[in-house]
């Protein structure tokens, strides 16, 4: 039987960033962490979200006579002000709006056919050693249709990557193992409680998942974002590492990528109708960067910044 | 694999003399605007004196006259002589040019239509009823209206090769002996070209001694070093060959120069300069009379000549393919791309072919002047560009040799004449006139439809897109028929005598270069809009035919009306219909089926000169121009707007990503595209701070090529500074961008051209 389908809120075609070579990666809704410095919220929830631009809303008022839930309210001095929690996603107003201000985030494949899109780019994949990427969200939520999906794409001839907080059953690992060459796996802070904090979870599974995954052989990259105030602080990625170069499995860590905090993400909190708790940062300073680099290097684990 | 940790050197440090420097600083001051419209005036004069010569004759005399009285310049501090800029050409082919333009601006050039029909009519003694006379008219008209763009003169390939062994003396011994040996007309041919080789001869003499004048007054010992090397330089050019590397360089530009004054300042193309220079450098340099550092200063003087001619398409070709599938590079293949690094100026046009041998060194370098944001180079594939070539009759090594020509065509420097921009039909305004039984909606414009229909007799789309093939095939052909009847003519009335005495062939035969004299003589069949309108037929197809919204007469009335009162249509067509560009089966098929169409009409005869018909699928500025005259179209564009750019999606359509965009443009059978393609790849230039997003850019276009690609080149600016350069043109005077075939300054270019820029959709890191 197939396993439940999931939203996918994008299929990113000539992404570079998301592992080896130019790969499609493939972001699934639905998120059990909630990470002050999220830069995909709109895959934070698992439904079909509307995305509303305000940059390119005229005010047109068609979106106001055609949705079905009146969500939408033009104001006389013409601002478009939005009752989320009214909407039940239909579309309606995504498809009328002339300027594509509103837009509805969530698409559901039918597993054949997701593999038909990233099929699009084999020829890409073979040329530069890439492959594709499911990313979210977090795609482990979703093991068996993963698993479908891996297990597909790897019948195909590609190579695989998930890219992973990693706070779920072990289990749930365990089903899309065979079938994925590469798991991108967020370690993001040491201290249980300012992880608690930060991400809304405690890290402690995350970590016993990570040992128990590059003991059983699995490859990974370990990807760390450096985000100014929750965790840029030497302390955090000197225990980060020390835990890293511990592991049994540490051959199997492949390339552990620091990722400077970027504002890119700042803009859509807005769109999703949520505000962003990181708005004013500014990327960490590289005095900062190198610093951290330098504690992996000392215990000549492969780390780069990225 | 290569790896982006090979990097080029810093821009910083390439070297840049003290002397380039102040000329750089000086270049755009020095104009002398007396010059533009004295041209004219004395072909005007001379012709009078003439009347009863032949055409030829005319010209070459006047061109002869023209540089002996007009005014010569070598700045105090030159290290070159020689410098130029456009003159008028009213007397050279039907063209409007106003004599009051500004020589640091584009001047606004127009066909004259009613001059090259009179011209036509009166040369092959048409009646205005005959058939051929009204089947011009309609072309002729159509270029008013922009249905078709038309333009001739310029976009050649000189001999330069052969220049560089025999000099202008030598074109003067192969003029003797041409002339001795034809009789007739042929001797006629023969004299008019001797006349402009002697006329090189006396000019390049007139700079021997303006220098040798400058040099005996100069007191700073560098410029009086400079200058005699100049006036040495140029005397010797007045008795033999080119001896070295700088009297190579300064007998190029003379010639260049020279060319301005015969042929308008469009795509007079260089050639493999690499090629050709290399046995100047090679032995200067073994001799150690020159150093790299000077081959760079006097390759930078001759870029601040080429720079003097704003947005005309000087093409140099660099780097491709040996004999024995190696790569060709030397010093000056590295020189040539620094020079443009350096000096950020939008001439010459660079071009590299590219070949899958290359060393990491040289793509390390265009990657280098890829960052620059210039557009330059544009990336030929040296295989796909050979293989189209061989297949208009060209033999493997002819094929081999060939450098581009203007925007992104191809020919064989010296052998071939192959008028390239003759004709353009504008896709999109065929909509236009099926939706009005022949009319135009923007202007007084009547086209007989070849079938008109009742729109709402039509009943599938099947039907309909028969229809638009049907049209646009019928179009082609006439305006196939009609420039048959010009380019026949042109010999006659708009010969071209010096150019010819730089083409192989034509001192051989006696014979114009217009006329076929040389081994390979070609012409440009080319498209505009492509995109614009294969999306426009995926619109009709699903609104009128699939979900049945309205009837297609309907849908003519909103195209008509330029969707004033149907925003609900505009925002279906604009926003969900499928569009080219994102790998979409079944609206890509209608690219590469039509242009497979166009390409069997464009190759179903020769031309009159006995060689091919070649078929183009790039826009140079014109989707932009075009776009300005043409209504508004079924798929959402407004009337007045933009059309697509060559090859690639509607600007912002493309929403896949550039894997999406290549892959539907691969779907088209390129071999075609004899007459050349572009594909524009627009990124932030954040994306190539990553080496490996370097990497994978590499990867990109290996994959682009090695199914199918044929040309790409990338524009590296953002949008943020292409808004500002609008906003404030004086702060951005430098800014340098790529439009489509070509690069050229931003504030040069017409606010359309500049919107159409700044639309397309910007790839970045994700």
């Amino acid at each position: 039987m197939d396993a439940a389908i999931p939203y996918i809120s994008n299929l990113q075609r000539f992404s570079l960033d998301d592992g080896p070579g130019i790969r499609t990666t493939v972001f699934l809704k639905g998120c059990n962490l909630h990470c002050a410095w999220c830069h995909n919220p709109e895959c934070m929830v698992a439904g079909a979200t509307l995305q509303f631009i305000e940059a390119s809303c005229t005010a047109c008022g068609k979106c106001v006579s055609v949705c079905p839930q009146n969500v939408h309210t033009i104001t006389e001095d013409g601002c478009h002000l939005l009752d989320r929690t009214r909407c039940i996603a239909c579309g309606k107003c995504a498809y009328h709006c002339p300027h594509t201000a509103l837009n509805l985030i969530g698409t559901l494949y039918q597993p054949e056919d997701l593999l038909q899109q990233i099929l699009k780019d084999q020829k890409y994949y073979e040329t530069s050693g890439g492959g594709v990427t499911f990313s979210g969200g977090e795609p482990m939520l979703h093991p068996a249709y993963l698993a479908q999906m891996l297990h597909m794409c790897r019948e195909a001839g590609l190579h695989t990557a998930v890219d992973t907080a990693g706070c779920v059953p072990f289990s749930s690992f365990e089903a899309v193992l065979p079938w994925t060459n590469l798991f991108l796996y967020d370690i993001k802070l040491w201290d249980e409680g300012r992880h608690r904090a930060a991400t809304g979870v405690s890290n402690r599974r995350i970590l016993e998942n990570l040992d128990t995954l590059t003991r059983a052989g699995a490859d990974v990259y370990i990807r760390t974002p450096v985000i100014p105030s929750f965790n840029d602080d030497p302390e955090t990625f000197r225990q980060i590492a020390s835990f890293l170069a511990s592991l049994p499995g540490r051959d199997h860590i492949r390339l552990i990528q620091l990722l400077p905090y970027h504002s890119y993400g700042v803009g859509k909190y807005a769109s999703m109708g949520q505000s962003s708790r990181t708005a004013e940062l500014q990327p960490p300073p590289e005095a900062f960067m190198q610093q951290a680099l330098q504690l992996y290097l000392d215990l000549d684990l492969p780390a780069q910044i990225s | 694999m290569m790896t982006a940790s090979e990097t080029a050197v810093r821009t910083e440090d390439l070297y840049l003399s003290d002397t380039i420097r102040y000329l750089v600083s000086i270049k755009d001051d020095i104009h002398d605007r007396s010059q533009i419209p004295h041209r004219d005036r004395v072909y005007h004069r001379v012709f009078a004196e003439h009347p009863n010569d032949l055409q030829a004759l005319k010209f070459a005399k006047a061109f002869s006259a023209f540089l002996a009285e007009k005014k010569i310049f070598i700045h105090p501090r030159d290290i070159l002589a020689g410098f130029t800029y456009r003159y008028t050409y009213g007397t050279t082919i039907p063209v409007d040019m106003p004599e009051d333009y500004d020589p640091l601006y584009r001047p606004p050039v127009s066909p004259d239509s009613q001059r090259e029909y009179e011209t036509v009519l009166l040369h092959h003694k048409l009646s205005p009823d005959s058939k051929e006379a009204k089947e011009l008219r309609i072309f002729l008209s159509g270029v008013d209206a922009w249905l078709y763009k038309h333009w001739f003169s310029g976009h050649i390939l000189p001999g330069y090769d052969r220049l560089m062994e025999i000099g202008f003396v030598g074109l003067v011994e192969l003029g003797e002996a041409s002339v001795a040996r034809h009789t007739g007309v042929n001797r006629e041919f023969a004299e008019a070209m001797l006349i402009t080789s002697r006329a090189a001869v006396a000019y390049t003499a007139r700079y021997a001694a303006l220098a040798a004048e400058m040099a005996s007054q100069a007191e700073d010992p560098l410029c009086r070093r400079n200058l005699s090397r100049i006036a040495d330089s140029c005397r010797h050019l007045t008795k033999g060959k080119p001896r070295n590397f700088f009297d190579a360089v300064q007998l190029l530009w003379l010639a260049q120069e020279m060319m301005m004054v015969e042929n308008i300042p469009a795509s007079e193309s260089l050639g493999r300069m690499d090629v050709y220079l290399a046995p100047f450098y090679e032995r200067d340099v073994q001799t150690g009379v020159l150093t790299y550092n000077e081959a760079s200063e006097i390759l930078d003087a001759l870029w601040i000549k080429f720079s003097g001619n704003l947005h005309s398409y000087q093409a140099v070709t660099v780097s491709g393919t040996n004999a024995d599938g190696t790569t060709f590079e030397n010093d000056l293949t590295y020189l040539i791309m620094q020079s443009t690094r350096k000096l950020m100026f939008d001439q010459p046009l660079i071009d590299f072919r590219y070949t899958d041998g290359m060393s990491k060194r040289l793509w390390n370098e265009v990657v280098a002047l890829i960052k620059t944001g210039t557009g330059f180079p544009g990336i030929f594939y040296d295989p796909i560009c050979i293989r189209a070539k061989e297949s208009t009759g060209q033999t493997p090594e002819d094929a081999r040799n060939y450098a581009i020509i203007g925007c992104v065509e191809t020919g064989l420097p010296g052998h071939e004449y192959t008028p390239t921009e003759l004709v353009h039909l504008n896709w999109p305004k065929l909509f236009e006139l099926m939706f009005n039984h022949g009319h135009a909606t923007m202007q007084e414009f009547c086209a007989p439809l070849f079938e008109d229909k009742d729109l709402d007799s039509i009943s599938s789309f099947d039907e309909f897109y028969a229809w638009f093939k049907s049209e646009m095939e019928q179009f082609t052909a006439l305006s196939i028929r009609s420039i048959e009847l010009i380019e026949t003519m042109i010999p006659w009335c708009f010969p071209t005598p010096y150019l010819s005495s730089l083409m192989v062939g034509c001192y051989e035969k006696g014979m114009d270069v217009t006329a076929g004299a040389c081994r390979y003589n070609n012409t440009g069949v080319s498209t505009c809009g492509l995109a614009t309108a294969v999306d426009s037929l995926a619109a009709i197809k699903q609104v009128v035919y699939e979900d049945h919204l309205m009837p297609l007469s309907e849908f003519a009335k909103a195209v008509n009306a330029n969707f004033e009162g149907y925003e609900d249509l505009h925002n279906i067509v604009s926003n969900h219909c499928p569009k080219f560009g994102n790998d979409n089966d079944a609206v890509d098929f209608y690219m590469s089926d039509l242009i497979a169409a166009f390409g069997r009409v464009v190759n179903s005869r020769k031309n009159p000169r006995g060689g091919h018909y070649m078929t183009g699928l790039y826009s140079v500025e014109d989707h932009a121009k075009a776009g300005m005259k043409t209504a508004a179209t079924p798929d959402g564009r407004m009337a007045g707007m933009y059309e697509s750019n060559s090859m690639a999606s509607v600007q912002g359509k493309d929403v896949s990503g550039p894997t999406a965009l290549i892959n539907s443009v691969v779907k088209t059978d390129l071999n075609i595209a004899t007459n050349g393609m572009v594909l524009d790849l627009k990124f932030n230039p954040q994306f190539l701070e990553s080496p490996a997003h370097v990497d994978a850019l590499k990867m990109l276009i290996d994959t682009y090529f090695h199914n199918g690609g044929m040309e790409i080149q990338f524009s590296v600016v953002s949008r943020e500074t292409l808004l500002a350069a609008q906003q404030e043109p004086e702060k951005y005077r430098n800014l340098v961008v790529r439009v489509s075939g070509f690069s050229a300054y931003f504030r040069s270019l017409n606010k359309t051209t500049q919107d159409e820029i700044i639309a397309r959709t910007e790839y970045q890191a994700i």
